[in-house]
């Protein structure tokens, strides 16, 4: 059994309640931007910019190389400014922000057959005065096994794990010998504890890369605070079955106090530890909670780990400002100017959320 | 290629769109494999002479027709650039990592075409190895095509608009100058413009017909591949013959016995590099067992290092073997046995392949 086109739009309706659009094209989901805007930066699904190699923001949001560190890499920031954030991104391409955006789940064999119909659908949509930009295309590479659905399970799984009250992202920084797990759900804030009501965004239930977007109107929409604490991984795979050793690898960092198999049709994790997400017969998500919360997290380590998200965190939040705003704002605490990536770092993580939201507050 | 990679190609698109006036583009997603294909197969890979290089990440061609040297098919897309790109040194490499996918670009190149290594950095930056510039150049005027080292995504529109200016040529010629320039500055600066003072500081033996680097490659290094030592032996392997152009090269391994070669031989049938290793021109694979006159303790200390990794006790070793084997070598003490050297056994060609299937 495999995810084809019609099985993404099935998906996507029942269990995130967005609509069925019929366009000139056929069948797509329909999306505000922002939603979009996620599902692309995760999926790597493309907005229609041109027939050879659409765009797609996946893979712009680094910050640091690896985990409780702060060795930054191209991405967010570059030389001690902000650099690929959503807002500059914007401010070249208006299209990402304005107006609804149309999933289109397509099936291909090769990048060949997928370019002429790009051009194809670039041709009819153009002739339908449509714009081509407000269109996502969804890879089904059908000459794949599992047609090559792992990015969409990655999407299912941390649109599911944000109800539960996790901050979630994709392609997580560990380091290069832990590897790079596929998802990570930080849900380090509980209401209990040490959490701000800043009446802007609520820091939990939601894609890191959503901080990145309050400055561009992104609406605070989750649910309850969590109420426990936790920091989990996972792995998703659409063909083979076998995570267990990757998970077991991340899980032996001390970090993590559990780890999810994505898997769509496994039917039981393969360890009483691990959980797993899954759809059940008629595709609604559903998740298998481990039977017993890992024991391996070391204290020191995981202290650690949560101090470094903490910070990590800040950045995405800063992002929200351009660069101008940066530099005044570290003059106004500081007094002098960013002089390297050193002073930045030092900056932001000196900072309180409060602070930072607030100065969001006077540029929204 | 890495997720950064990845923003490389989206910046050759912001920067340069999907077409330059009749110049198309072909690039793929990250998570394509179609780069894997050849070039006349509608990918990204350039094979010459029966042998098939890294795969490229973007290739500009045109609507003309174009014989595949390694295929002999005709097509009727005729490639023009080719571009590895790498966000290496964004990524904090300063070392020979850099080299490692320069055999990437170079398929095209022997197909006569302009291949292009592009490395961005940060500004303010300079890390990029000069030897690249010295690999590029002496590529250039031995290979059919052009080989380009470049940080600047600019200078490909700049060479696009003069390929389409019909004055490529010039563009090209002032390209090479430059990279000479600095090369042969560099040159200067670190070993007082001396090869010989080059050869000594870099595990190199220069003799009057024929060249030898040696480096502590073991078995282990190609069979474990989280160690990538193919494509890193391979960077080196190019960063000599290229210094050394006309020049026959023993690329000595004395970590490695005959018996390890014919074992990775046997294994390594279809790994791109270990076949680039074995069969690029004028280049020799050499091991212990092809050396001549090696003192038993030289040989044994070779051995009792040979799958340890080298730290500790075991590089004091290993240094103690290699600087007497390299004293010995240029004193001619220790010699290379030319008979010895194993020749690779997987060398059905093209031709050969379709008259068996004939």
């Amino acid at each position: 059994m495999t995810i084809g086109s019609k099985e993404v739009l099935i998906i996507l309706k029942k269990n995130f309640d967005f609509e069925v659009h019929e366009t000139v094209l056929g069948e797509t989901i329909l999306m505000d931007p922002f939603s979009a805007f996620i599902y692309s930066s995760v999926t790597g699904s493309s907005y229609l910019t041109n027939p050879v190699f659409p765009f797609s923001p996946k893979g712009s949001f680094k910050v640091f190389y690896n985990a409780c560190n702060y060795n930054m890499v191209t991405g967010l920031f570059e030389n001690a400014s902000l650099y690929r954030t959503p807002y500059n991104l914007y401010k070249k391409k208006k299209f990402l922000f304005e107006g609804n955006k149309k999933i289109l789940p397509v099936e291909f064999d090769s990048e060949d057959e997928l370019q002429r119909k790009y051009k194809n659908f670039i041709e009819i949509l153009k002739d339908n005065d449509e714009n081509p930009e407000n269109y996502i295309i969804q890879r089904v590479e059908t000459s794949k096994k599992g047609n090559g659905m792992e990015p969409f399970l990655e999407y299912l799984a941390t649109e599911y794990l944000k109800r539960e009250g996790y901050i979630v992202e994709t392609q997580i920084p560990l380091s290069h010998s832990e590897g790079i797990p596929d998802l990570g759900g930080y849900r380090i804030f509980t209401s209990e504890s040490d959490y701000e009501d800043n009446k802007l965004i609520d820091i939990y239930g939601l894609n890191i890369i959503e901080l990145s977007l309050i400055r561009l109107g992104l609406k605070n929409r989750t649910g309850p605070s969590p109420r426990e604490k936790s920091i989990l991984v996972g792995e998703a795979k659409s063909s083979t079955k076998n995570m267990a050793v990757q998970l077991d690898k991340y899980l032996e960092t001390g970090k993590f106090d559990r780890a999810y198999e994505i898997h769509p049709f496994k039917k039981s994790p393969s360890k009483s530890y691990f959980g797993l997400i899954r759809l059940d017969k008629s595709f609604n998500l559903e998740s298998i909670k481990p039977d017993k919360t890992f024991t391996h997290v070391r204290k020191e380590e995981r202290k650690t780990y949560v101090k470094w998200l903490k910070n990590y965190i800040k950045y995405f939040l800063i992002a929200n400002l351009t660069n101008d705003e940066l530099k005044k704002y570290y003059k106004e605490k500081f007094g002098e100017n960013i002089s390297n990536e050193e002073d930045l770092i030092k900056f932001i993580n000196s900072l309180e959320y409060e602070d930072i939201i607030n100065r969001i507050k006077k540029v929204v | 290629m890495a997720s950064s990679d990845y923003l490389l190609k989206q910046e050759i698109i912001d920067e340069l769109g999907h077409e330059y006036d009749g110049i198309k583009l072909r690039i793929f997603p990250e998570t394509s494999d179609e780069d894997q294909k050849l070039f006349s197969n509608g990918g990204l890979t350039f094979g010459y002479n029966d042998l098939k290089y890294g795969s490229c990440d973007a290739c500009w061609y045109v609507e003309e027709e174009w014989k595949c040297p390694y295929t002999e098919d005709k097509i009727s897309k005729r490639p023009i650039i080719a571009v590895e790109a790498t966000d290496a040194l964004n990524r904090g490499s300063t070392g020979n990592a850099q080299y490692q996918r320069f055999h990437h670009a170079l398929g095209a190149v022997k197909n006569g075409l302009i291949g292009i290594y592009y490395l961005p950095e940060k500004e303010g930056q300079d890390n990029l190895r000069s030897e690249l510039y010295g690999m590029g150049a002496n590529a250039s005027s031995i290979e059919n095509g052009f080989y380009l080292i470049n940080q600047d995504i600019k200078e490909i529109k700049k060479l696009l608009k003069s390929i389409k200016d019909d004055c490529s040529e010039k563009f090209i010629g002032k390209k090479l100058d430059s990279m000479n320039e600095k090369f042969t500055k560099w040159l200067k600066e670190e070993y007082e413009g001396s090869w010989d003072t080059f050869a000594k500081k870099r595990s190199t033996i220069i003799k009057d017909d024929y060249i030898i680097k040696y480096s502590a490659r073991n078995k282990r290094n190609f069979t474990d591949s989280s160690q990538r030592a193919g494509h890193i032996a391979v960077g080196e392997m190019y960063l000599t013959k290229y210094f050394f152009p006309d020049q026959k090269f023993y690329y000595l391994w004395p970590r490695m016995t005959k018996e390890d070669l014919v074992y990775l031989d046997e294994n390594k049938k279809n790994d791109k590099e270990w076949n680039l290793l074995r069969r690029e021109e004028n280049v020799n694979i050499t091991t212990i067992d092809d050396l001549r006159n090696v003192p038993q303790d030289i040989s044994t200390k070779f051995m009792d290092v040979k799958s340890k990794p080298l730290k500790g006790d075991a590089l004091k070793k290993w240094y103690s073997a290699k600087n007497k084997m390299e004293e010995l070598l240029r004193n001619n003490e220790i010699y290379i046995d030319q008979d010895s050297i194993i020749e690779y056994n997987n060398k059905e060609t093209n031709k050969q392949k379709r008259l068996n299937n004939f």
